[in-house]
């Protein structure tokens, strides 16, 4: 099944054309790089293939599901996402964060001791969200999508505000996401260093 | 469905136990508004019983008005952020488990400013318990349209000083009835056919907002 096909997609906001007429397609699972300058609309894409925004214009599909209002919420229950947004409570410890997504999404809660070791966040369970580090929560973040184990992991810039030790996580879990049989779709302005990259767009000007 | 709701409430509450905006914040604003308007009305004058319940909806009006926004302005990071909306959560749910942890929240501060109004406009105590029930109903309705309303004016792009403008009009109907139901109590006549009216919001106000919250995040 294709995983996601954008053909001619228009995406405006403020009545500016964020994504002018971009077509792509991602025919199988795997890892995808999308690059890009500032402002040239990849986050715009991911959003697109998050179910996050509408298309003006164009036909879209992703997962198999055509990007209509009900189609982008179903989109949204099967795709992962991280982004540079805060995406927890600062008043709630990194434990009590995950359990209510988890509860809010019907993830198992038992796979949450496993998914904070493997970003090395064990010892910070009790922890408030509001005093961890940038690189912190963006770990919290990938322990997130290591819980709910999307089909498709959308990460807009994830090595950003990451360590060595950070960024070399984030490939390792790029990598297991992707044995797994997931599609991951990330956006990058530096050189990666994943092992095997199985497409690769440049966007400028939101083509 | 119902775990969603549950894990809303517990959310809400357990932030704030934490950060205590209900104590510091809105408790207080609460009463000085109350004592404020009390001694702008005169509250000595021989017609305190009339012009008392008003005042009292006055003031939970505007304390409304402070938590629902004091809560989208909190959340709305979180709530209009991608990863908030990637939790696909039940629109439903969502609407209901922030309507009731905030109505308990708004019924502790309506507890607070119903007592002080007691001594401030000379209610009975047999009075005030007499209009309970209808404060308690009448504080359902404001949450349910409050809390509507507060998720359209946070939404990306919007200003602030939406929410009282398209959520005042709104509530005056609420406020109407709320505030002759108190008379009522306070003054000891009959004011029954209020009360048809303010569940009947109740029920309107409810539904809408359930079948709407989830649309108001797709916008």
């Amino acid at each position: 099944m294709t995983v996601a096909r954008l053909t001619d997609v228009v995406v405006t906001r403020d009545a500016f054309p964020v994504l002018a007429g971009l077509s792509w397609t991602i025919e199988h699972p795997g890892t995808y790089v999308v690059r890009g300058g500032n402002g040239s609309g990849k986050t715009s894409l991911l959003r697109v293939l998050a179910g996050l925004d509408a298309i003006a214009a164009g036909e879209a599909e992703v997962l198999g599901h055509r990007l209509t209002a009900t189609g982008r919420r179903d989109v949204r229950r099967r795709a992962g996402w991280l982004g540079h947004d805060a995406p927890f409570h600062d008043a709630l410890t990194v434990a009590e964060n995950l359990d209510f997504a988890s509860t809010v999404t019907r993830v198992p809660r038992e796979r949450m001791a496993d998914a904070l070791e493997q970003v090395e966040l064990g010892a910070r369970s009790d922890t408030l969200a509001s005093r961890l580090s940038a690189g912190q929560r963006r770990r919290l973040g990938i322990a997130w999508l290591i819980m709910r184990r999307p089909e498709l992991w959308l990460l807009d810039e994830p090595h950003a505000a990451l360590d060595e030790g950070g960024r070399q996580l984030v490939d390792d879990v790029v990598g297991r996401a992707v044995a797994g049989g997931a599609t991951v779709v990330l956006t990058t302005h530096h050189d990666v260093s994943l092992s095997r990259i199985d497409g690769e767009l440049i966007v400028r000007g939101g083509r | 469905m119902w775990s969603t709701i549950v894990a809303i409430i517990r959310v809400q509450w357990r932030v704030e136990m934490r950060q205590r905006v209900l104590l510091w914040q809105v408790a207080p604003f609460a009463v000085m508004a109350l004592v404020i308007t009390g001694l702008a009305a005169n509250a000595r004058s021989i017609a305190r019983t009339e012009v008392g319940p008003g005042l009292v909806y006055v003031v939970l009006v505007f304390t409304t008005l402070l938590l629902i926004g004091r809560l989208f302005s909190t959340e709305s990071s979180s709530l209009s952020s991608p990863s908030f909306a990637m939790l696909a959560i039940d629109g439903s749910a969502a609407y209901l488990g922030t309507v009731i942890a905030l109505a308990v929240e708004l019924l502790v501060v309506t507890g607070v400013v119903v007592a002080i109004s007691g001594l401030l406009f000379h209610f009975s105590a047999m009075s005030l318990l007499v209009a309970t029930p209808s404060i308690v109903v009448t504080i359902i309705d404001l949450t349910t349209l409050g809390v509507l309303f507060g998720a359209l004016a946070a939404r990306p792009g919007q200003s602030a000083a939406l929410l009282p403008l398209i959520a005042l009009p709104s509530f005056t109907p609420v406020i109407i009835a709320g505030e002759r139901l108190l008379t009522a109590a306070v003054t000891h006549h009959g004011a029954g056919q209020w009360w048809g009216l303010l569940i009947l919001m109740s029920v309107v106000y409810g539904g809408i907002g359930a079948l709407l919250y989830g649309v108001i995040g797709e916008l």
